[in-house]
């Protein structure tokens, strides 16, 4: 295990009905920063056990149940705390929620005994036809039913509160009647889910729909925020895109530095899913990620 | 308003049909046109579908080359929906269209091969399944013998193919001999995929064997499997079998049918099937002794 003197976030939750609201949302994830975990890089983690608080897979990976991805994350999982991020729950569909894709992610995480356990807040399928692909909601009482309903479902099978991750966006709806924001927030509130904060997806979806991005950190409620994410986006013809394959930007670590003082230290992610770089270059991101983090918590405090 | 499922439905619909535009009118202009926020959404969808098929199969981008697996990916992505929210189960389906595909009519061998891949694929993500202590199949009684159901490994995956799709695929690997020539008139193959430690090993199967081993994979009793076996070869031989494929962890496990069971697979005054059994026997106590 890789020497963490830092806290250990135990999220208690305000006490609310429900026994799931009792439990943590993080079990013995350091309030440091973590990589994504991609199978170029297993062999170099194991052989130098890199100084990185924890490593994020995306669930479905490991879904297969067994030979090389688990093989691997296992002996990962021996060193280091994992966190299972799935992309492929669909929390806003109208169809039923998918029950064999639950139980893959609830055999997974008996296997991996997973820190924290995330999914987003989106849609990904309807009529039984998945796009694979993050897809926003409009923001309305009734999409708030919906997914309030499904991550209680979630919650309830998987037998512990789950985080919901914002995502980026490149359209509104005409009819959405809640302000992102608020929605998220109503999300925690009613579930007793936790709430990924993706720094850079907010920062994506202000520009290309002109709010302001502050007011979005300032009208997240602080308990429920139980890690964060970073990652670079590019800008396509007008609009910027979170294509996960360039390192994070200026703006985007200024608005972490805010958060940092708004939401304390969290376990925060350095997410690159495209044109993979060498480990090196994601634990150089995850240090100036401890470096901020560091400096504005010490500030705060 | 649109409901929520309305809305879903129109989006969905227009992702794999974009001259179906319901769905624009759900959508906010705000500098930029709904049509052309939506076509980032269908892009990046489609996109992810690409390469999600190319890296299941680079052996098939390999034999057509990039453009033209493009355009073979563009024309099976919307006919054929991901039905899961794993990416890792899209594309199943992508061996049977090749061989429908009138473009790529010319490369009679190229569904097989592309079969070869989606078998590999499964077989690198399948569970890991328990070992099987040939001792454990030493203590069932000789009787209940042909009425064993024997599963295989969980990574195993059987694959025929009247094309030598074996030499095709180690011919198209990032390492293979630039000097690797293969003769498509060598014949066919039978072929066993599965997984050695951690990496998929592609192993040629004899007739019989492959015989037995797919009717076992079809849940048949070990006699109906043998039965299949020896209507290939007669002089095939089942002890030697089950020693190679339960040390080697084909053979993952048994089950012991009901007394009912055992006495329905064999049936009394059936000849053939009783000489068969006493053939099995024989094979067995060879092993045993």
């Amino acid at each position: 295990m890789p020497a963490t003197t830092e806290t250990v976030v135990n999220h208690d939750r305000t006490p609310a009905p429900g026994a799931l609201r009792s439990r943590p949302l993080a079990t013995g994830m350091p309030a440091r920063s973590g990589v994504g975990l991609r199978a170029p890089h297993y062999r170099e983690i194991l052989a130098t056990l890199p100084a990185v608080g924890w490593f994020e897979v995306h669930s479905e990976n490991y879904f297969g149940g067994g030979g090389q991805p688990l093989h691997y994350l296992e002996r990962i999982r021996a060193e280091y705390p994992i966190s299972l991020h799935g992309v492929g729950l669909s929390l806003g569909t109208t169809d039923s929620l998918d029950q064999d894709h639950l139980q893959a992610l609830k055999t997974l995480m008996a296997r991996i005994e997973p820190g924290l356990v995330s999914e987003h807040l989106c849609w990904s399928s309807v009529a039984g036809r998945h796009v694979n692909d993050l897809l926003p909601l409009p923001y309305t009482e009734e999409a708030l039913a919906v997914v309030c309903a499904h991550v209680h479902q979630a919650q309830e099978a998987l037998g512990r509160p789950i985080l919901v991750e914002n995502v980026s966006s490149y359209l509104q709806y005409s009819h959405s009647t809640i302000d992102e924001w608020d929605f998220i927030a109503e999300v925690a509130a009613r579930s007793g889910c936790g709430i990924l904060l993706d720094i850079n997806n907010i920062y994506v979806s202000a520009c290309n729909h002109g709010f302001d991005a502050r007011r979005y950190l300032h009208a997240v409620p602080a308990a429920a925020v139980g890690e964060m994410h970073l990652a670079g986006f590019d800008r396509i013809a007008g609009l910027l895109i979170d294509t996960h394959g360039t390192r994070v930007a200026d703006p985007v670590w200024q608005l972490y530095a805010e958060a940092v003082e708004i939401f304390g230290a969290q376990p925060t992610l350095i997410e690159w899913d495209t044109d993979l770089p060498p480990l090196a270059v994601l634990l150089q991101e995850a240090a100036t990620a401890d470096r901020v983090r560091g400096e504005r918590h010490a500030h705060a405090a | 308003m649109p409901t929520l499922r309305e809305l879903e439905l129109a989006f969905v619909r227009g992702m794999f049909d974009a001259t179906d535009v319901a769905a624009e009118n759900f959508v906010c202009a705000n500098g930029m046109t709904p049509a052309a926020r939506l076509a980032i959404y269908r892009n990046n969808i489609v996109h992810n579908y690409r390469e999600a098929l190319r890296d299941v199969y680079p052996v098939v981008e390999r034999l057509v080359g990039e453009d033209f697996f493009r355009f073979a990916a563009d024309h099976y992505i919307p006919c054929h929906p991901s039905c899961q929210g794993n990416l890792h189960s899209f594309g199943g389906e992508f061996a049977a269209f090749l061989e429908q595909f009138p473009p790529a009519a010319g490369l009679p061998y190229l569904g097989d091969v592309a079969r070869l891949e989606w078998n590999w694929h499964e077989s690198f993500h399948a569970a890991d399944g328990s070992a099987m202590a040939i001792d454990r199949l030493m203590t069932v009684a000789q009787a209940a013998l042909p009425s064993l159901h024997f599963q295989l490994h969980p990574s195993c995956r059987l694959l025929a193919s009247p094309f030598p799709v074996d030499r095709i695929w180690a011919a198209n690997q990032p390492d293979a001999a630039e000097s690797m020539t293969v003769d498509l008139s060598a014949g066919g193959v039978r072929l066993l995929i599965r997984r050695r430690g951690d990496a998929v090993a592609i192993e040629p199967v004899d007739d019989p064997e492959f015989a037995l081993l797919a009717a076992l994979a079809q849940g048949l009793p070990l006699q109906a499997a043998l039965d299949a076996a020896q209507a290939v070869d007669t002089s095939f031989d089942l002890a030697a079998f089950l020693v190679q494929r339960v040390s080697d962890s084909t053979l993952a496990g048994f089950v012991v049918p009901t007394s009912t069971a055992i006495g329905s697979a064999v049936p009394p005054g059936r000849g053939q099937c009783s000489q068969r059994s006493r053939l099995q026997k024989r094979d067995l106590s060879v092993n045993r002794a």
